[in-house]
């Protein structure tokens, strides 16, 4: 979506050296007069450096360091294996803060789930420390198509990674499967509703993302909205709440189009117009077209 | 030696610097003036423009096409939404007479121009700001001045005319409304009303929810923490936090809750949660009201085109 806006703002650049052309060639002039290059300091050994390496980097295009590759693919805003675990553990610590805000948790009763916690990030970090000591230290030539293949397989573990770091504390992981056996049965029944209560959040949250887009493009009466997101709410999918609603939320919508194409498709119709049923079916034919994709993605667990 | 040479370097080039500063704050000035009076954009190209020479009328009459242009093509994009509010109208009103009808769509009609023509003023910003400024530097200090002249492009009003809004489809709702009081009976033109109220409602409650679900996929609230959250946030609406349906952005890794206030969500937050929660809301108005504005484009994106009812043209 921000490429789409940034491809769509003209280039103010033409404008600006137009209207500054003049001044510019002043500035450059007096630059020239006090002896370039402008705002030359130590840094610039490494710039000059640069620049005499910039005739041969034609070659090295297609060569891939996989090092920095790891980074940016594997730890996305992070960009560092250090940054990223430190993350991965405040986030399932905070978790456990939850259930001890709800909970009340003992010492003892606390210091397990935390150690729970703790090895579900050691064993994801494992993990993908294999993946990544797979590739240390290598360069992948995209001109030969051993390196393509390289490459694709280079990419498919990079996928496999960023999921495993983005399902943190999931319902696979240690600490959902301690928690319970942790608790005791007034808090375990506590902490049992807290957990549908959040559940029931979040899909709430992913039908009411899609019948607002819903609402605009069918024309709805509060009547037919409240009539179909009923019947949205009353059949919910499971989803991975934490990764639907983490980072960028453009999933929701999606969503909530598969899950109406799982509906009663005559109890639907019954409840819109002619002209309506046209476009809603349109929805759901979006819905259905984006299913495998929301499944690969773990983000409907079906 | 070294030293000797940058302070000869500094003596040459603060004078310069001194006149590009004292243009810079001219224009500041230039722009802040300009901007002061809202020109309607439509007005803009016929409105007269005293010693304005040759090359800058060229140069603005370009600009205006550009923007007609552009907001041709976003033309259609809104058309969308007016198909969606005219099933509604049509919903609440039933059968109207002829006229009313084409009174009511060429309303629409307008308002979806109106709405496409604001989308492109706000994308050509940068470039109208520039010729507005009225000395010949602008071009070498124009990422300076984006920095610290205000938005050209104001904001939308809603329908009581007070409170400024972010909302495109205010344009059609507002548009639609009054054309039903002037062509239909005005129970119907309530009852319309009524329904575009309840549908702002509902979306503000939609995008308080993806706002706390998102907040609660970082942070691990509560249901209690969420439901404060959530109060507190529909206390302190403002129509920006409408982007959060649409979806939301990140700044290198950081999220972007734009129009959110920190009081709606820190005091709700446990000490821990508070060190982690991390917020960005770096846009400044004008650039939220284009991301608005682009994000409900791509939200309609998502709509397949469909023909307008017949109906209303019989």
């Amino acid at each position: 979506m921000m490429q789409g806006i940034a491809s769509m703002k003209p280039s103010g650049l033409a404008v600006c050296w137009r209207g500054g052309a003049g001044i510019a060639l002043l500035v450059i002039l007096s630059l020239l007069l006090c002896g370039c290059p402008p705002l030359h300091g130590e840094d610039d050994t490494v710039v000059d450096a640069a620049t005499r390496q910039k005739a041969g980097q034609g070659e090295q295009l297609q060569q891939i360091g996989l090092d920095q590759q790891m980074n940016s693919m594997f730890f996305q805003g992070v960009r560092n294996p250090e940054l990223a675990r430190q993350k991965f553990i405040d986030r399932l610590l905070l978790e456990v803060l939850a259930v001890d805000e709800v909970c009340g948790l003992t010492d003892q009763q606390r210091l397990k789930c935390e150690t729970a916690a703790r090895l579900d990030v050691a064993r994801v970090m494992d993990d993908v420390d294999a993946v990544r000591r797979r590739y240390a230290g290598r360069t992948i030539d995209l001109n030969s198509p051993a390196g393509q293949a390289e490459w694709q397989r280079f990419h498919q573990d990079a996928t496999a990674v960023q999921a495993k770091l983005t399902s943190a504390g999931d319902a696979t992981s240690l600490l959902k499967r301690v928690i319970p056996g942790v608790l005791d049965d007034t808090q375990r029944s506590v902490w049992e509703r807290e957990s549908e209560l959040r559940l029931r959040y979040q899909w709430q949250s992913v039908v009411e993302a899609g019948m607002s887009q819903l609402d605009l493009a069918l024309g709805l009466t509060a009547e037919q909205h409240d009539a179909i997101r009923g019947m949205l709410m009353e059949q919910p999918l499971r989803i991975n709440g934490g990764m639907v609603w983490g980072q960028t939320n453009h999933y929701p919508p999606h969503i909530c189009k598969y899950a109406l194409s799982r509906l009663d498709r005559s109890r639907l119709d019954a409840l819109v117009s002619k002209r309506q049923r046209k476009m809603l079916g349109q929805f759901i034919d979006q819905g259905q077209g984006i299913a495998d994709y929301l499944k690969q993605q773990k983000l409907i667990l079906e | 030696m070294k030293i000797a040479s940058q302070v000869v370097r500094m003596i040459l080039i603060a004078p310069i610097a001194a006149v590009v500063l004292s243009g810079l704050m001219s224009g500041v000035a230039a722009t802040q003036a300009a901007e002061l009076a809202e020109v309607k954009p439509e007005a803009r190209e016929a409105e007269a423009k005293p010693n304005e020479r040759p090359e800058e009328a060229e140069r603005r009459q370009q600009l205006d096409l550009q923007i007609k242009q552009q907001a041709v093509h976003w033309e259609q994009q809104f058309k969308k939404l007016l198909h969606g509010d005219l099933e509604l109208v049509r919903a609440v009103c039933g059968d109207l007479p002829r006229e009313s009808r084409r009174a009511i769509v060429r309303a629409g009609e307008q308002a979806a121009k109106d709405a496409s023509l604001r989308l492109a003023e706000l994308q050509f910003r940068d470039q109208r700001r520039q010729q507005q400024v009225a000395f010949p530097w602008q071009g070498v200090v124009g990422d300076v001045l984006k920095k610290i002249v205000p938005p050209a492009a104001g904001p939308v009003t809603t329908t009581d005319g007070e409170k400024p809004t972010d909302d495109p489809l205010l344009f059609f709702s507002a548009a639609l409304a009054q054309s039903l009081k002037e062509h239909v009976g005005s129970e119907q033109a309530e009852e319309f009303s009524r329904q575009l109220a309840a549908r702002s409602e509902r979306r503000k409650a939609a995008a308080a929810h993806a706002i706390v679900a998102s907040l609660d996929a970082e942070l691990c609230l509560t249901a209690a923490q969420r439901e404060k959250i959530e109060q507190s946030i529909l206390e302190r609406w403002s129509d920006s936090m409408f982007m959060a349906i649409q979806g939301m952005h990140t700044n290198n890794g950081v999220r972007i809750f734009p129009g959110l206030p920190d009081e709606c969500v820190r005091p709700h937050l446990t000490r821990t949660q508070r060190e982690r929660f991390q917020r960005q809301d770096f846009l400044g108005d004008a650039s939220l009201q284009r991301q608005f504005f682009m994000q409900t484009m791509n939200m309609l994106n998502a709509v397949q085109e469909s023909k307008p009812d017949p109906w209303w043209a019989e």
